[in-house]
This record gives C-alpha cells, structure tokens and sequence, in this order.
C-alpha cells in the first residue's frame, strides 16, 4: 500500500513538467500568434462576450450621463439617481457569489450568460418606461443583479475557451471592452439626443441594442470545465499512466458552495491578491471623483470639458491593454511570477504618474499623465485575471473573481470614499490625489509580491490533479489504497506553522497511535482530518476520495468521527439527548435510531443506569465512555480519539481502553492520540511519533519503545510535570 | 435555468406593479421651448435674467434654481415641504412669493430674472436653471429645460 503512494508520489514529480506547460508555464518566453490562435479556437465566443460587456455598461452609463434629464423628467433629486447608479454597481458586486454558485451547482455559463444578458437588456429598456423612484430602482438592481454575470462567469468562461497560450491576449481584448464602452455609450446618448429621443427613447433604444447583442450571443456554448487546461492536464496523465477514461463516481467528491470558497482561500497568491484588489478598490474608486472635482476646481473645466476629457482618457486605457497584450503572455509562459512582478511595477508606475500630475501647473501636462496612470491601471486587468485563474481549480474561477469584486468594489471602495473623502474635505481635492499613493503603492507591493507566490501554487494545482488522476487510476486498476491517507500537509494557525509536511497513513479496521509531547501538533492533526482545520498545502484522502477540503459534518457522513478529549459530550443534554444527537447520520428512522440506542445501553450498562442525567453532572469518566458509546452507535469508519486518558483514573483507563479495542472489533479503524506512551503501545500494533509538527517515527509500535531518543522528550516532560506537582 | 426563468417573470410582474409607465411618456424630446439666454456654462452674474422662446401659446412655467422640479401631472404645492403645515393648510398657498424664497419662479411669459441664488461662498459656483411648462396648474408633461451657469461673485 505504501507502494502505491510512493508511486503516487512519483508520478507527480515526472508529470509537474508536462503539468505546467499544459497550464501555460513553458519556461519559454514565446508565444503563438493570436491569430492563429482565434482562427483554431474560433473568434465567435471573443466577439460575443466582449459584445455583452459592452452594452452590459450601456444601462449604467446612460444613467450616468442622462442622470439630470432623469431627475428632471421624474421629479426626483439627482442625488437619488446617483444613489441608483451606486446601487448597480453594488448589486454587480453582491450578486455575483451567487451566480458562480449557481454556475457551480447547473454547470451552464454561456446558458447564465445569455439569460442575464435578456434579463438586462430587458431592464435597460424598461427604464424607458419608469413612471417614479422605486421602478427606477427595480431596473437598476435587476440590471445590476443580472451584470453579475459578467463578472462571475464570462472570466471563467473565456479561461476554458482559449488556451493558456493567448489568455493575457483574450483578456487584454476583453476588458478593452469596459474602455469601449465608456466613449461609444456617451457618444450612443449624444447621438440619440441629437435625433431628438429624450432619456426614455435612449434606454429604449439601448435596450433593443442590447437585446440584439444577447441574441447574436445565442450560439455561445459552455466547454466545460477546465476545458483548455486541467482537462487537457488530465488527459495528459491519463495517457502517460495507462488509464482508461471512465467515470469513477465513487471518487467524486464535488466541493459545494462555501467549502471551493475555502478552499480557494487557502491558496496563499489568493488571499495576497484579494488583499491587493481591497487596497486597489481604496485606490480606484476615489479617483473617478477626485479627478472630476480636481477638473472642476483646480482646472475650471466645465460639464462639457470634463466631458471632453473623460472621453479622451479611456483612449490611454486601450493603448495600455495593446502593450500588456504584446508581453503578458510572453511574461507568462516564462515565468508566472514575471507577470505578476511587472504587473506590480506597472502599478506602481501609474501610481507615481498619478500623485504627480496633481502637482502639473497646466492641464495638458495633467491629461497626459493621468492617461499614462491610466493606461498603467489597464493593463491591471488581465495580468492579475491570468495570474490569479492560473492557481485555482476551473470550477472555483467564478468564486475567486466574485471575491474579487467584492474586495475590489465593495470592501475596498467603501473605506477608501470614507477615508479618502474625509481627507479631501480638510486638505483638498490635490492633496488627496496625492494621498492616493498610499493605498496605490500598497496594492502595487502586494501584486507584486505574489511572484514568489504563484509559481508554487500553479505547481501544487499540477500536484492536485495528478494525484486525483494517480488515485483514480490506482481505483480502476483495484489497487488496495489506505482508508485514510495524509500526504504532505503543511497546517497554520495564522501566521503560526504547527504541521510541517505530515503524511499519515491509516488501513481499514486499523488501530494506530499518535504519540508526542505537548504541542507537537498530534490533536491539530485529528482536526485537519476531521476537518475542524484546513491545511494550507496537502491532502487527505479518505478511500481513495480528496476530502480536504469537505466540511466536517460532510466527513462525519462518509463516516470519519472525532471524540476530543475530554469535550467529547453536550454537558447540558442527557445521556439520552446525547445518543440522540449524535445518531443523526443514522438518518431520519426514529425506530432504528431508538433500537441502535437500546443496544448500546446493552454494552454500556452503565450509561443505560443514568440514562436521564446530565452529562455535565457525570465524572471524566463516564463523559469519555458516553463519547465512546457514542461512536459505537454510529460505528463510523475512522474514530479520531483525543486524549481519551486525561486526567482519568488507571482503572476508568482500563475500562475506557476495552471499550475502544471492542469499538476496532466491530470494524472501525481508530487514531489514539496519547499522552501515555504505555497506555498507547498496549493497545495498538503501529504507532506514530511527532516532534515540532513533524512525523519523526512511523513504524511497528515494538520499534518506538527502542527509540530512546525519541521517548526521553515523552518521560521527560511526564517528569518534569510530576516534579512540579 | 428554471430558477432564473422564475426570477426574470417575478422580476417583470414586480416592475409592472411598480409603477412602470407604458402609455403617456415622452419618448422624443419635448421642443416647446428653447432657452436663449444663458448659454450653457455661461458665467453670469446677478440679478440673472432667463429668456426662452416658446412654440406653444397661453402656457405658464416655473423656473426652478438649484431644485429638484415637481413631477409630472403634480402642482406647484408639491413645492411646499410637508413639515410646512401652515401652507399646506391654506388653498392659497403657495403664493408666488413664498416660490420665489424657495427658488422657484412662475410666470406666463418667456423671461423671468432671479434676483438671488443661495450659494455655499465657493469663488465659482455652479447652479442649474430648469424650467418646465404648467398647464391648468399642473406640470405638463415630462418636459424640462436647463442651463449650468457659473455665478460670479455669488455673495
């Protein structure tokens, strides 16, 4: 059985190479034309989704523009139509957590896609047909609920249309789209205006433009997951071990909602770049306003000439996207972590372009320089989409860009406007340019930090489907693989590492022990199996199945149990609740559950006795036997116990450890975390020694009695503890 | 897609009790009337007269400075603020005079001068002119002309 995961363990350092150059890490920097590319994956899916991104800002940008034609029509304040242009934006924000839990649950972007895109061209051009404040609202929050999707799918969607190899490209087109859209949607109300259409007749065209875009948008069709990497990762694994395509369902074990956000949250580059993006949201929301107070009050620009210049701008956003397209995936291929630092740098040269140019005496020296700021901040886009889509799952690719907009738009935009604002209001509207550098610089050091980061996570994301592959194929050939299998996992609390690269190994019907001194880390251990903690890297693997990053009551399901010592009881239920309680994964059959109490009762006479007292009124003793009599009710496949002697007497001990050995007769594998060298080694044939969050011995349990090094540290502090009692 | 199918019709039926408007709304722009003077942008200084040509003949209209216009079909009492109990009691008010101290200037011809504009005592400031058209006392129509005027020296 080792066997097999050390092949295991091969496998994934022969493959890691061929793993991240099919994730696009070649190590060279070249790239193929992106021609070529859009004439072999088609250019349809590109033109379709960048269609809908344009016209999904038409309803935003036209309220923004026409907001005094709408508050005059309407009779209600402009402060309200601005509240409602804010209100989309936040919608966009919130929204899209859902949607990609939607996309995970009915696996149909391009039908999400084309859906929401109706729904908003629908809510476009009923805003031509608003009669007061609350219909506005309506169309304003289904508009803004239905852009979710932009956010949340159409990234994920285009990371599985088009390979590695043209992806900064892609993006690099697809978000010149947000720029696009903010000089045609004025130039689209100016144009109507002119043909005489009031606000109502804009939005009513705008809609039917926007129905017209959804319906050439028909044809767009989900690839699937990870269809243009992982997918072809796993095909490349399965052809070099030999394995015959089948669906293994037994393996599956499809992360629901909150557990892939978890898991998304335990990559170190995701966590740094959401860090990032809330800097970066404090950095990019402000500057809008500040800009246009700046233009107004510094520049006497009015309405038309801040127009004017706002309409210039984007144009040095586009030409920014067309210089990251020619490097970024050049950078990419040769170094993930290359296009993260030059993505920071560039960043940080925006920054700096930006602080100075409030400082700039004329206006035009002003414009340039925030155009080459902005043109620096475009280029923004697509490097952080590859860097950060390249370290997660397909399927969790939804989660992390709506995370991403959340920090971005939500959590960094409300204390960047609280704080910022309160700045211009006392220093001036320069001055807060100026402070902007703060966060800007901020957000640039942390993107640029992750180079160190994102190499290792691509490589652990090439180790995670190669080990999938490895284990199913070890399944299909009917390989025996362990019940429990820990491999390489590192554990923090915070900042503070306890687990360093533990491979734990538990066969069916087994009955190990856990041994080591206070702290080594043995009861973090039970907890990273019973899923109370998530390892920052590793796995468990639970017949063969990842389970890492299932919740714990989804483990207690599969039949993995914990009884921790001494907490292993609800000290105010009765034994009787407490049997109840604990038998709810025997389903929902009162009469089977009722006679499965019964019959534990039958070997815990004792409990049967107090069946009606409170757990908290009965000894240490007796909790840990409810907690037992617990487990055997259940009869769960791995028992985790925690320190099941503590403080207890030698011969409630003996009575304990029966129970536990009668508990292993009946076919349940046990984890004895112990304090008690001799209490452990009588019970169990193979035995486990950690030391600083590290396995020092694996072996028969005979051979770690002849470890003196190893047990001096255990008696040791046994008698240090009774000198100082 | 049965859930987002559900959404889009609950969606729609929400919007339709909510007050969206298919019959009676102004789809191409409202060419009554034409401001003259100011121009748009135009730094002025006070008393400001406002001129405009009108196609339409025996029409009223407010002026209003810096506020939010009536709706449409509502009168001119939709001015007073409702913690004005006193107003809102008496069928006379409000008057042209109490308008005038809220910003709002009715007359039956095509020019109206304002005699002040409340500032907040920036060098420049910028304020909005809208005016809209009344018929039988009611506003008409969703029709609203505007100039941004800069007011130099407001104090």
């Amino acid at each position: 059985m080792t066997a097999a995961l050390e092949e295991v363990e091969h496998a994934k350092e022969d493959l890691r190479g061929s793993g991240l150059a099919a994730l696009g890490v070649t190590g060279e920097e070249s790239s193929p034309g992106f021609v070529s590319v859009l004439r072999q994956h088609g250019a349809y899916p590109l033109a379709a989704l960048f269609l809908l991104y344009i016209v999904d800002q038409f309803q935003s940008s036209a309220i923004n523009t026409l907001s005094p034609e709408i508050s005059d029509g309407l009779g209600i304040p402009i402060t309200g139509v601005a509240a409602l242009y804010s209100l989309q934006a936040l919608m966009a924000s919130v929204v899209s957590l859902p949607v990609a839990a939607l996309v995970q649950r009915v696996p149909r972007r391009a039908a999400v896609s084309i859906v929401t895109a109706f729904i908003w061209a629908a809510a476009t051009g009923m805003t031509g047909f608003v009669a007061g404040t609350l219909a506005l609202a309506l169309v304003v929050a289904a508009d803004g609920a239905s852009s979710a999707s932009v956010r949340a799918v159409h990234p994920s969607l285009l990371f599985d249309l088009y390979p590695p190899a043209a992806r900064v490209r892609v993006f690099s087109v697809y978000t010149s789209a947000v720029y696009v859209s903010l000089i045609l949607a004025p130039a689209v109300v100016a144009g109507l205006a002119f043909l005489g259409l009031t606000w109502r007749g804009t939005f009513l065209v705008m809609g039917a433009v926007c129905l017209l875009v959804a319906c050439f948008a028909l044809r767009l069709r989900d690839p699937g997951f990870g269809a243009q990497d992982t997918a072809l990762l796993r095909e490349a694994v399965r052809a070099e071990i030999g394995t015959q395509v089948a669906d293994d369902t037994e393996l599956d074990t499809d992360l629901r909602f909150f557990e892939t956000v978890r898991r998304v949250l335990m990559i170190p580059t995701v966590r740094r770049l959401l860090v990032a993006f809330t800097f970066l949201g404090m950095f990019l929301t402000p500057l809008g306003l500040f800009l246009t107070v700046y233009l107004n009050d510094h520049f006497l620009l009015g309405p038309a000439g801040r127009g004017l210049f706002n309409s210039l701008t984007p144009v040095g956003s586009i030409v920014g996207l067309i210089a990251i397209a020619r490097v970024g995936d050049r950078w990419f291929h040769g170094d993930p972590g290359k296009l993260m630092r030059q993505t920071g740098l560039i960043m940080a040269a925006g920054v700096v372009a930006l602080a100075v140019s409030a400082l700039m005496p004329s206006l035009l020296l002003f414009g340039v320089l925030v155009a080459v700021a902005l043109g620096c901040f475009a280029m923004l886009a697509p490097g952080m989409l590859v860097g950060i889509g390249a370290v997660i799952p397909a399927q969790a690719r939804s989660h992390v860009i709506a995370l991403q907009g959340i920090a971005t738009f939500g959590v960094g935009s409300l204390v960047g406007v609280l704080f910022l604002g309160g700045l211009q209001d006392r220093y001036g509207v320069g001055a807060a340019i100026v402070a902007l550098a703060a966060p800007g610089l901020l957000a640039a050091a942390l993107l640029a930090s992750t180079s160190k980061l994102v190499g290792p996570d691509i490589a652990r994301l090439v180790d995670t489907v190669v080990e999938e592959e490895e284990a199913r194929a070890l399944r299909l050939a009917g390989t025996k693989v362990p019940l429990l299998a820990v491999r390489k996992v590192d554990f923090a609390y915070d900042q503070l590492q306890v687990l360093f690269d533990v491979s734990f190994t538990l066969d069916e019907g087994e009955m190990v022990a856990l041994l080591g001194t206070n702290g080594a880390g043995k009861s973090t251990l039970l907890r990273v199996i019973s899923g109370l903690g998530l390892p920052s890297t590793g796995s468990v693997r639970f017949n063969g199945a990842d389970v890492t990053f299932l919740d714990p009551q989804r483990r207690v399901d599969l039949g993995i149990m914990q009884i921790s010592g001494g907490k292993g009881t609800f000290p105010r239920l009765t034994v009787m609740e407490n049997l109840r309680a604990f038998a709810y994964p025997l389903g929902r059959d009162k009469a089977a559950i009722e006679a499965g109490i019964e019959k534990t009762f039958e070997v815990f006479p004792r409990l049967a006795e107090r069946r009606n007292q409170v757990a908290g009124t009965m000894s240490g003793g007796e909790n840990q036997m409810l907690a037992l009599a617990c487990a055997f009710m259940v009869k769960p496949k791995i028992l985790l116990i925690d320190e099941l002697s503590l403080g207890l007497a030698p011969k409630i001990v003996g009575e304990l450890l029966d129970l536990v050995r009668r508990i292993n007769a009946e076919g349940t594998a046990v984890v004895l975390v112990e304090q008690s060298v001799n209490i452990a080694l009588s019970l169990v044939d193979h035995a486990y020694f950690m030391e600083k969050g590290a396995i020092r011995f694996d072996g028969p349990a005979g051979e770690l009695l002849d470890r003196g090094d190893l047990l001096r540290s255990v008696f040791l502090e046994g008698a240090t503890k009774g000198l100082s009692r | 897609m049965i859930p987002l199918a559900r959404l889009g019709a609950a969606a729609a039926a929400l919007l339709s009790l909510s007050g969206c408007a298919f019959t009676g709304i102004d789809l191409v722009r409202d060419s009554r009337v034409s401001i003259q003077s100011p121009r748009d942008g135009e730094t002025v200084s006070l008393p400001l007269t406002v001129r405009w040509s009108s196609k339409g003949a025996g029409l009223t209209y407010a002026v209003f400075v810096d506020k939010t216009v009536i709706k449409s079909g509502a009168t001119l009492r939709a001015v007073v603020p409702s913690t004005d109990t006193e107003c809102l009691r008496d069928s006379a008010c409000p008057d042209a005079a109490y308008l005038a101290r809220h910003s709002v200037y009715v007359t039956d011809t095509t020019q109206v001068v304002i005699p002040r504009i409340l500032g907040d005592g920036k060098k420049r400031e910028a304020h909005r002119v809208i005016v809209i058209i009344l018929k039988d006392g009611r506003r008409d129509g969703e029709g609203a002309f505007s100039r941004t005027v800069y007011v130099k020296d407001p104090s």
